[in-house]
């Protein structure tokens, strides 16, 4: 997954160039190669609650800026809610995508509708959470919840800014995608291609 | 786009070594961290004033530690404040049992991780306040103050409570008299073309050459209006003028001023603003007790430039006028 980011970095610095200033694909690159690095260190049979929040603390401490600790927050959010887990399956997938919703709903005091990463995720939980419901495999589940990300991700370019520092460009905002959310969206997908292969 | 450095990547870290290298009779670097603090760090009994930011406003924030300004200063990448690890590390190497007062511009990035710092210092006991800087007048309207954002006007705010610091006051005297100048001060800026961030290669916004952008903000964000090139005179006067309506000042009330460089503007034309932007304050009765004129908090090579009054209480005045020093600016 740390890979895939890594790849998609110019793109996500293009998007943030249009309403912000244009960094994000740097900090996202540099925060999961600090990811990658520390996963190398970590035990084989590390629980997903300890993966995350190693993930979380890789992140935070190279990057800086609201997404650093953003970002930071929701990964340990989403640990947190695997604490005792050690099967990833699609109801895991939805505890997962739960905690972190609510980690980065308070971390960044934002509700669904403001524009920002947390739209990907609550999308992605939804789907989780009906995929659970409906008892699908992790196979159809996490695709799912891939997609909604990304449907919500670029739903956010018809909405206005809110939050951070694009908020101050008002409908200017209109027409582009907020990078958190395509970055959300992206990462989820590349998680989905790594289960996949395994 | 030319630019005189080395690896892109390793831009902040050999500016910050460079910059203690040149100047280190006020400034050391903190072992290990992208910061700095004053030579003599820690101050014992003194409130322990630490600002910072994103790296890109040279010499915001680090060309302001020094006696009378203040303690620390910690670097973040270009336009992205720090994380917290190196706030705390930084807070800790100033902290001369007297508390830390964070001081930096109202963004909600710096806001996050200056306020997880807070939190994992105050669980290691050491007490500290905040005060975030808040002069840009086109980023918020006037019943809205505490969504603005801080820009040159960081300067007047580091002042105030460093020179109160320096006094011996207790942090709460310190924080008040931070509180009292960021209350005071206001800031307009204008750019006239984008600045380049050095590991991306490429402005981050267009502008014709007919245009300048009024109220941007100091990391090259787009602002919130853009218009023709105006002459200097013309520019000064709307800047002003937005700042007069929004901290009115009656004939006789004193201020400092400061026209802020954005970074490829020459000092030249500062001046030229600086020299029309005196005669509209004259006009209004308005006295000018200290000038500064140059690049304070600039936007890596954007040009344009802002400016800045801080309105003189009697509290204010000689906290102002005090003197101080540090690599960026050194008063007597």
């Amino acid at each position: 997954m740390a890979d895939k980011i890594i790849q998609v970095e110019a793109r996500l610095n293009a998007l943030d160039a249009a309403v912000g200033d244009g960094d994000h694909g740097i900090t996202m690159r540099l925060g999961f190669e600090a990811v990658k690095q520390r996963m190398t260190q970590l035990e084989d049979d590390a629980t997903f609650e300890r993966f995350l929040v190693e993930s979380a603390q890789a992140f935070m401490g190279v990057t800086g800026g609201a997404i650093g600790v953003i970002l930071a927050k929701m990964l340990m959010g989403g640990g947190t809610a695997l604490r005792g887990v050690s099967e990833f399956g699609t109801p895991e997938l939805s505890l997962m995508l739960a905690g972190m919703e609510t980690a980065v709903a308070k971390a960044g005091k934002v509700k669904p509708g403001d524009k920002t990463i947390l739209d990907a995720i609550h999308a992605a939980r939804e789907a989780a959470e009906a995929a659970a419901q409906s008892k699908q495999p992790l196979s159809v589940a996490l695709p799912a919840a891939a997609s909604a990300a990304e449907t919500a991700a670029q739903r956010t370019a018809d909405m206005v800014c809110r939050i951070g520092r694009a908020s101050r460009l008002g409908d200017r905002t209109l027409g582009h995608p907020d990078p958190g959310a395509v970055s959300f969206s992206i990462m989820l997908r590349a998680f989905n291609q790594g289960s996949a292969s395994r | 786009m030319k630019k005189l450095i080395n690896d892109p990547n390793q831009v902040v870290r050999e500016s910050i070594e460079g910059l203690t290298l040149a100047y280190p009779q006020y400034v050391r670097q903190v072992e290990g961290l992208q910061a700095v603090v004053r030579r003599d760090a820690p101050v014992r009994n003194k409130v322990a004033v630490l600002t910072g930011g994103g790296s890109g406003h040279e010499p915001m924030f680090a060309g302001f530690v020094g006696r009378g300004l203040a303690d620390g200063s910690v670097a973040g990448n270009i336009f992205t404040s720090p994380p917290p690890a190196p706030i705390v590390g930084t807070a800790k190497a100033i902290h001369g049992g007297a508390g830390v007062l964070f001081l930096y511009g109202n963004y909600s990035g710096d806001t996050l991780n200056f306020d997880m710092a807070a939190e994992m210092l105050d669980a290691d006991g050491i007490q500290v306040n905040t005060v975030r800087i808040t002069d840009d007048v086109a980023s918020a309207p006037t019943d809205q103050q505490a969504e603005r954002r801080g820009i040159a006007g960081d300067f007047f705010v580091i002042k105030a409570a460093g020179a109160r610091a320096e006094q011996g006051a207790a942090l709460s005297e310190v924080t008040a008299a931070a509180e009292e100048a960021n209350q005071n001060t206001r800031t307009m800026g204008i750019a006239l073309s984008s600045c380049i961030i050095p590991a991306s290669g490429r402005p981050i916004f267009d502008i014709s050459e007919q245009d300048m952008e009024l109220g941007m903000g100091l990391h090259g964000e787009p602002g919130i209006q853009r218009g023709p090139m105006r002459p200097a005179d013309e520019v000064a006067r709307q800047i002003v003028e937005a700042i007069l309506a929004d901290m009115p000042m009656g004939r006789g009330t004193e201020v400092a001023v400061m026209v802020n460089g954005m970074g490829a503007t020459p000092l030249a034309e500062l001046f030229i603003i600086f020299r029309a932007a005196s005669r509209i304050l004259s006009a209004a009765g308005i006295s000018i007790v200290r000038s500064y004129v140059g690049n304070f908090a600039t936007s890596l090579e954007m040009a344009g430039c802002s400016v800045t009054l801080m309105r003189l209480t009697s509290r204010l005045k000689p906290l102002l006028l005090a003197p101080g020093e540090s690599p960026a600016l050194v008063q007597v």
